[in-house]
């Protein structure tokens, strides 16, 4: 009993302690990522990146003390509009920023517009989300689904590709890759041979790879993500397809996280995206040696993002000296940030949406470990390159047009 | 399309009806012998799978990752009957909801200790790459599972058609209180079932991961997939469950090549016809 009441003691005094560092010099962010289900590794390669970059910088912003709060949206829709409504209403954060799933982003997009605050996704890619369902507190760090696709399309039909296939998980993030890829592919005159689209998740890649068209093409464009895109990688080997038909993609296909675990069999894979740990600058070079010394594993185009949002919050909180009671000047800060990223240089487009340079990436084997190494780098790429973005906007979407491909 | 086409589809489907036999078979007999519908099936997988992982980055020995997935996998299995399973024996709405949750629980105590990175287990060097016959490419490995799903297969059902524990079982299955009532200890038979339906999916365990990958979720992947195998097959039958696997393993694969679109729609397409057809399924008995 007498412990119990000292225990209840020490419980109240550290409470009080704490109470009196609220409201004013305090600023609440809430990170949503999945902990659970098929993007478990992605969440937490998302988590390390805010705290990187959080405890690099005290976790202070002019002045005052930040609080990142993370939660847990499992994925799911609803549970992200949970979790949303719990940052806004009960927390009371400034920013809500994570997102894996695409369909999460899209599920708590409404309510967030509605309540005017900023949210910043890391992971989250679906194109609509930066074009269509644009809003002015709605901001992307990491790249619209077929931002990289486009230049790569031009790029492998500069490189000697002339035929393709496409194979994709069938929804909205392999729609978009791929689609990305086969526009403006097809528009410098390359033909689509074949396109697949497998369900995600796909336990056996076995029966799609068996029917692919080899002898009519000259590469797979292949994207897959997460465990789809190990499964993927090593069967497309075990079925000696490799030496046979070159395969490429986007590079979630080889982020740097999953590469240990493709081995051999990813070894000359050529890809695109804005970053991998390989781009040569001197703030990656220290993002990577910090990050690898703080959770010992390397870092991904996930954890890049992540970092990147934090930074970019960071930047608007230092702009504005701490004071965020106006939302819409906020929403403004944020969209005026630009800093060398880890990627290289980092800012918003009109639609708040990143510029970027956009890296092509062979894989590589390097002082004993796997690398996406950088092969070739197409600068300043938005997500609507070289269109305009009402024109681009008009054009419809890749998911309808998916099973046009191939004429 | 060609000969060689559909000798690799077929090839492809077998590869995939053994794995689903090796979990199926356990799922199968359990619930025939004891009506214990088994959600946590699926749990011995991902278990095994796991275990199988650790084992190999400790000893680099491919056996001996089976065999220890087997044995961790059989006491897990062995356990969980004894302490939860036989406490709501005949409830079958709390057996359903007491196995879905201890599947939740070591699903969530996987991703705690292994991580929630997709994994892939080394293989032996020689079984590492592909046959070839004239165009003809096929991974050994693959060979290597469908060569080992008929082996188990014969061997079990050597042990269920020939040997007294065998007898044993199939009078259990048929008509469990009478075998009571001539003095055999039931409770043990059931032990020893369960034991080694659980052993036998931690051993798939490790040969699905070592050809698919062992992630978070793997376990409700292949826990529908026995599911459809042991409706189709008919619930406690052995003969069923290899006949389901190997239906399912060719629809599976043939609905992909030929109807990508209708991928998931071409495994359980047969279930439901089966349940609306046939409800005990081809070899189960009403």
């Amino acid at each position: 009993m007498k412990r119990m009441i000292i225990a209840l003691a020490a419980t109240a005094a550290v409470v009080l302690a704490a109470a009196p560092a609220t409201a004013q010099d305090k600023i609440k962010i809430g990170v949503m990522t999945p902990n659970t289900g098929p993007f478990a590794a992605i969440g937490e390669d998302v988590r390390n990146g805010f705290k990187l970059f959080f405890d690099e910088v005290g976790n202070k912003a002019a002045g005052k003390t930040i609080e990142v709060i993370f939660e847990d949206t499992q994925a799911k829709p609803d549970v992200g509009i949970t979790k949303a409504k719990k940052f806004i209403e009960s927390d009371g954060v400034s920013f809500v920023s994570g997102i894996v799933s695409s369909s999460v982003a899209y599920a708590v997009r409404d309510y967030i517009v509605e309540k005017g605050v900023p949210l910043i996704l890391s992971v989250a890619s679906a194109d609509g989300l930066t074009q269509q369902l644009a809003a002015p507190n709605i901001f992307r760090t990491n790249s619209s689904g077929s931002q990289s696709s486009h230049p790569f399309g031009k790029w492998l039909f500069d490189n000697g590709y002339k035929k393709v296939i496409l194979m994709a998980p069938g929804y909205a993030m392999g729609f978009e890759q791929t689609g990305g890829i086969a526009r403006t592919f097809t528009d410098a005159g390359g033909k689509i041979v074949q396109a697949i689209y497998p369900p995600l998740g796909t336990a056996d890649y076995a029966p799609f790879l068996s029917s692919l068209k080899v002898k009519e093409a000259d590469a797979l464009v292949a994207v897959f993500a997460g465990s789809d895109a190990i499964k993927f990688v090593k069967q497309y080997d075990e079925f000696g397809l490799k030496s046979s038909l070159p395969l490429v993609g986007t590079s979630l296909l080889t982020d740097d996280m999953i590469l240990g675990q493709q081995g051999n069999s990813a070894i000359g894979i050529t890809t695109a995206s804005h970053y991998s740990g390989a781009v040569e600058s001197p703030v990656n070079a220290k993002f990577v040696q910090a990050y690898e010394g703080k959770f010992k594993r390397p870092p991904n185009l996930y954890s890049e993002g992540a970092y990147v949002a934090a930074k970019v919050m960071y930047t608007a909180i230092e702009q504005l000296k701490g004071d965020l009671s106006d939302k819409a000047k906020v929403n403004k800060a944020i969209s005026a940030v630009s800093f060398e990223a880890p990627r290289g240089k980092f800012r918003f487009d009109s639609y708040n949406s990143p510029i970027n340079d956009i890296y092509v990436f062979k894989v590589q084997r390097k002082n004993g470990a796997l690398i996406n190494a950088p092969i070739a780098k197409i600068p300043d790429v938005s997500q609507f390159y070289t269109w305009d973005p009402k024109t681009y906007m008009a054009l419809p979407p890749y998911r309808d047009i998916s099973e046009k491909w191939v004429k | 399309m060609s000969t060689a086409f559909y000798t690799i589809q077929i090839m492809n489907g077998l590869s995939l009806a053994m794995l689903l036999f090796l979990i199926a078979s356990g799922l199968s007999v359990i619930f025939g012998l004891m009506r214990i519908v088994n959600l946590a099936h699926g749990s011995f997988y991902l278990l095994g799978g796991y275990i199988g992982l650790t084992t190999l980055a400790h000893t680099d020995n491919f056996w001996l990752a089976i065999l220890a997935a087997a044995v961790a996998v059989a006491v897990v299995g062995m356990l969980l009957q004894r302490l939860l399973l036989q406490k709501v024996e005949g409830n079958e709405l709390g057996q359903v909801l007491m196995s879905f949750g201890v599947l939740l629980v070591i699903s969530d105590f996987c991703l705690w200790y292994w991580g929630g990175l997709p994994r892939t287990l080394s293989r032996p060097e020689f079984l590492d790459g592909s046959m070839r016959i004239n165009a003809l490419v096929f991974p050994k490995y693959r060979l290597a599972l469908i060569l080992t799903g008929f082996v188990v297969a014969l061997l079990i059902w050597l042990v269920i058609e020939r040997t007294k524990i065998g007898a044993i079982i199939r009078a259990g299955v048929d008509d469990g209180e009478m075998v009571r009532g001539i003095g055999i200890d039931i409770r043990m038979v059931f032990l020893i079932v369960f034991g080694v339906g659980a052993a036998l999916a931690g051993a798939a365990g490790v040969l699905g991961g070592a050809m698919l990958g062992i992630y978070p979720g793997a376990d409700f992947e292949v826990l529908l997939q026995a599911f459809a195998v042991v409706v189709i097959g008919g619930l406690g039958s052995l003969r069923g469950a290899f006949v389901g696997s190997l239906l399912i393993g060719f629809s599976d694969t043939i609905g992909k090549a030929l109807m990508p679109e209708l991928a998931m729609f071409t495994v359980f397409v047969p279930m439901v016809a089966m349940l609306v057809i046939r409800p005990e399924g081809l070899f189960g008995r009403a």
